[in-house]
């Protein structure tokens, strides 16, 4: 299990992130999202052991990861910005992979490098950028490590390799009960892959959840009246978004469906219509309740 | 209470140093081949050039340690900083520096294994070299003569300047973030603590008058720090250093405690090194402005170093005033630094404006120095040194000066006897007392006095349980003239004269053939240490022989002294009849034929202008000095009667084919006299003698010819 307690980090004057408190289970897939700068890569690296936290605690299996080897061998990190030794190719990449994870798969690493159709022998530098994350990512995969740390991960992959790469992470979790969290900037990016999303916004965690305990607990009402009325009607219903267009209303709502279905049908309305919603509407009505401007949020989100 | 295993795997990884290793092999491999290229082409060309020499003379080669070893100095010197920067250089990308933190490997097994990897390289590199070097001339010349301790000691030190580079860069690239400014950093952790240390300890020694470059404190030494001194040798072209090369001493241990101790704080540095510190420049501001200051305050040594020495002069204005010009420019070039440091690094001419006003606090700092060095210096001029406290001096170059005032003594062996005599720990309590009393006297009175203008300066050492201090004492000529009488008698000193080097450490070159010249410089050696020391000073360290004795011909030794080549001469004369008598016996071998058949050709027809003989006829006397009974020269020849010629050369030739021996016994037998003839004709020349009993044929023909036959026209 990874835990953040109070988590910050500061770069000279700027703080990347700011007091973030989380707990990701062993197990699952946990997508975090946020605009740039919002913190994404500097949480994953405070996860990674990489940054020493300057407040607050991180920790995995109870354990420190900084210069930590003995829990580090059970991270694999695919970093936004990728990084190969001078003249590497994905064979010597694999070489020293193997000297420092002891779990390292050799099998796995040349059975993924032909499911990427890629060249083991030949030099990294030559790929393209896709291919370089195609490589980095089989190698972070043929660690066998407990937890598996992408960032940006699917940025410049094509459709089908961005499938097949989620497929094969989805494989691993599944088998292994590995822990997987993927940055992205794009929520439609995981919403089909993740069992959990945090967002993150200007070094602060907004919110976090499982998915589909969000997207059952928010959907979206249209109703009408044959009498005039106001919110009032609604009484101590949990919604946001209330417009109301002649005797037409719509809302969004956060509760059981089952429960605000039962309430509104008690109100005879002649409509009652209730709608699914997507994620990125779930996050709006969110960030929307946790009083964060639901316009600077999406800006920030490129899709 | 848990207690804390020692684990290797925190401290080393091997498939992390072979993969280190692998890493640099670039660099590695091309040192290795190129190295061991010219560690076999330098001999094999020496070689080729001495080849037809070599033919004729058996050539020797001494194997010069600092010239053979010079390539390996310059290329390691170089790839050191080159293979770090390059195994390193992960530091400067923030993608690299995240990829190898990420890694599960502590930083600390990181940077020992990949240290290691640069030192196994440099291991190979080093040694490699030096052995190749040794195998090749000993392949190509048939006897070579090679100082093996001072080789592995120079290999040595070379291996722990390497140890003091990685060192100091592995703090340079733990503090900063980018190749350039970990360049900087390093050189300025190379340079500026010892050239602050330097300039501030020459200007104590320069301005007092009893402090050596040894005064108590081996940090205070110029060249303690090896791979500063050799860039010194690049500055300076000062290269003292490299004669200390070929010996381990304290330079050296002091060279790898402080390549341990860089290492250890970079080793440090680096696992506490914030992985977001790559691509900047400096991994603080703190460190910067230390750089920033440190360059300042290096610059501002110009400030003291010209006006401290100024203090001592009496018109201290006039002579600041005639410094004004200089004093200004470095007041200049301080300013200009610091605000070119601070602007280039903030990209901000504010913030360079700013860092101006730090340029008083270094003039400040220079202040308080030249205060608290016009101290030291009063306090070590008026130092007293209690004789208990003394444990034995060095007399240095007092004894060559002590023979240049009595004679004119400048021989080479002198000089070889004078580098045993300088190395020698002198106890004896007179010399001691001598020495401090003229110490404890008044001696900036004394050295300013004229008598001391021409003076000798010898060491005296004391308080030497922790450190050795060594202090200056300057004497007059009348006191080099009594202590070298004193010293003359000293056990120690005199023995500095009967230690030879030996013969298979040497290179011998007389005029035998090089398979005896073993046996003939040991014949020489073991007759020379049986010599009295006054007739040994006399005959072999005097610039001009003495005509007493007749000499047969010289032997050349060269020889190692500290790891250093040194030649010096020594007659082969009458006083060593063992020696001369086998030099005699060799070279009348050698050129018996060639001589016969001059003197049958002369005899025939003298008249040749280019021809030239003359002979001494003479005897040993028991002392070895030679008594010329006659002598003569193709002039005095040509006054005589055609037929009285060529009857004397006929004689010659008899006598010569008469296969007469020397032995020891008849160098000093008054009935066997020695005729030495030396002859010369266009390419034809040599020195025949001949021992010639009293009613020899020849020496009674020629005690009969009259003083003036009538001269012939030729």
């Amino acid at each position: 299990m990874i835990k953040t307690e109070g988590l910050t980090k500061v770069f000279d004057t700027y703080t990347a992130l700011d007091n973030v408190s989380c707990t990701i289970p062993n197990g699952c897939i946990c997508g975090i999202v946020g605009s740039n700068g919002a913190g994404k890569s500097t949480l994953l690296r405070l996860i990674t052991g990489i940054y020493k936290p300057d407040k607050g605690s991180v920790s995995i299996d109870d354990l420190v990861p900084f210069d930590n080897p003995d829990i580090k061998c059970n991270i694999a990190y695919v970093p936004d910005d990728l990084y190969f030794t001078p003249g590497a190719t994905i064979k010597k990449m694999s070489t020293l992979y193997k000297s420092v994870y002891k779990n390292f798969d050799d099998a796995r690493c040349k059975e993924l490098v032909e499911a990427f159709k890629l060249d083991m022998n030949r030099p990294i530098t030559t790929f393209s950028k896709g291919m370089k994350r195609q490589a980095a990512t089989l190698l972070a995969l043929s660690t066998k490590a407990e937890y598996l740390l992408f960032d940006e991960t699917f940025d410049g992959f094509d459709p089908i390799v961005r499938n097949y790469v989620k497929s094969i992470i989805c494989e691993d979790v599944m088998e292994r009960k590995s822990t997987a969290i993927i940055t992205s900037h794009s929520l439609r990016e995981l919403e089909d892959i993740c069992d959990k999303l945090a967002l993150l916004h200007k070094g602060g965690l907004i919110l976090q959840n499982d998915v589909e305990n969000l997207k059952t607990s928010h959907f979206k009402a249209q109703l009408a009246f044959t009498f005039d009325y106001d919110e009032s009607l609604f009484g101590d219903l949990e919604y946001k978004r209330f417009t109301k267009c002649g005797s037409v209303c719509s809302m969004i709502i956060k509760g059981n469906e089952e429960e605000t279905k039962n309430f509104f049908n008690k109100l005879n309305p002649v409509i009652c219509d209730i709608l699914p919603l997507t994620l990125e509407e779930i996050f709006a009505y969110e960030m929307e309740t946790l009083e964060y401007s639901f316009d600077i949020s999406l800006t920030g989100m490129e899709d | 209470m848990d207690k804390k295993k020692f684990n290797i795997s925190n401290y080393f990884n091997g498939k992390l140093f072979i993969e280190a290793f692998k890493q640099v092999r670039v660099v590695g491999l091309t040192a290795f081949i190129c190295l061991n290229a010219l560690a076999i082409f330098l001999p094999v060309l020496n070689y080729m050039e001495m080849k037809e020499e070599m033919e004729h003379y058996a050539y020797q080669i001494l194997f010069e340690t600092t010239t053979i070893m010079l390539p390996l100095v310059a290329t390691i010197f170089i790839i050191t900083p080159i293979m770090y920067l390059m195994l390193f250089s992960f530091l400067t990308k923030r993608s690299g520096s995240d990829f190898y933190h990420s890694l599960p490997v502590k930083r600390t097994c990181m940077f020992v294994s990949f240290i290691i990897a640069i030192i196994s390289w440099l291991l190979i590199i080093t040694f490699s070299y030096t052995l190749l070097s040794i195998a090749s001339a000993n392949i190509c010349y048939s006897k070579f003569i090679i100082d093996y301790t001072a080789i592995t000691n120079y290999t040595i030190n070379i291996f722990i300047s390497c140890i003091a580079i990685l060192g100091i860069f592995s703090i340079g690239t733990a503090l900063t973030g980018t190749i350039t400014s970990n360049i900087i950093f390093s050189c300025g952790l190379l340079v500026f603590p010892r050239l602050i240390i330097n300039t501030l300890t020459n200007l104590l020694i320069n301005n007092s008058i009893t402090l050596t470059p040894n005064s108590g404190h081996f940090i205070f030494d110029n060249l303690i720090n090896i791979p500063y001194s050799f860039l010194t040798v690049l500055f300076e072209g000062s290269y003292n250093v490299v004669s200390r090369l070929v010996i381990i001493e304290k330079h050296s241990l002091y060279t790898l405690l402080l390549g341990i101790i860089y290492l250890i704080i970079g080793m440090k540095l680096f696992a506490s090194r914030p992985s977001e510190a790559s691509s900047k420049s400096f991994r603080n501001n703190k460190i910067f402005s230390v750089l920033r200051l440190g360059t300042g305050f290096v610059l501002s040594l110009l400030i003291i170093t010209t006006i401290y020495p100024l203090i001592y002069e009496e018109q201290f204005y006039d002579c600041i005033m005639d410094e004004k010009v200089p004093l200004l420019l470095v007041l200049l070039a301080i300013v200009l630094s610091m605000f070119a440091f601070e602007a280039a690094n903030k990209r901000s001419i504010k913030n360079g404006l700013k860092a101006i006003l730090f340029t008083p606090l270094i003039i400040l700092v220079d202040i308080a120095i030249m205060f608290c060095l016009h101290g030291i210096t009063k306090n070590y001029n008026n130092e007293i040194i209690d004789k208990k406290n003394v444990d034995y001096v060095y007399v240095g170059d007092l004894f060559s000066s002590y023979l240049n005032l009595t004679d004119e003594y400048s021989y080479d062996f002198t000089s070889y006897c004078n580098g045993n005599i300088a190395k020698t720990k002198i106890t004896d309590d007179y010399i001691i007392d001598y020495l401090l009393n003229i110490y404890n006297s008044d001696r900036v009175t004394n050295f300013n006095a004229p008598s001391y203008y021409t003076f000798c300066e010898v060491e005296i050492t004391f308080d030497s349980t922790i450190a050795d201090k060594t202090r200056y004492v300057y004497l007059t000529s009348n006191e080099i003239m009594h202590l070298g009488e004193k010293l003359i008698q000293n056990e120690d000193i005199i023995n500095c004269f009967y230690q030879f080097p030996d013969s298979d450490k040497s290179l011998i070159a007389c005029p035998t053939s090089p398979e005896n010249s073993a046996l003939f410089y040991n014949t020489l050696i073991s007759e020379l240490k049986n010599l009295p020391l006054d007739i040994l000073i006399e005959e072999y360290c005097s610039y001009e022989y003495s005509e007493n004795y007749d000499s047969s011909g010289y032997i050349i030794i060269s020889t190692f002294v500290n790891g250093y080549p040194e030649d010096f001469t020594l007659n082969v004369t009458s006083l060593t009849p063992k020696t001369y008598t086998m030099l005699i016996n060799y070279s009348n071998e050698e050129i018996k034929d060639t001589t016969i058949d001059f003197l049958d050709m002369t005899k025939e027809d003298f008249s040749i202008p280019s021809i030239n003989l003359y002979c001494d006829i003479y005897n040993v006397l028991p002392d070895g000095t030679s008594d010329i009974e006659y002598s003569y020269n193709i002039n005095d020849i040509y006054s005589q009667k055609k037929e009285t010629i060529s009857m004397v050369l006929s004689l010659m030739s008899d006598a010569i084919k008469n296969n007469y021996v020397f032995d020891e016994e008849n160098i000093h037998n008054d009935n066997i006299l020695i005729c030495k003839i030396y002859y010369s004709y266009l390419d034809t020349y040599g020195s025949y003698y001949i021992p010639l009993s009293v009613n020899s044929p020849l020496l009674e023909f020629i005690e009969n010819i009259p003083d003036s036959d009538e001269t012939e026209e030729y």
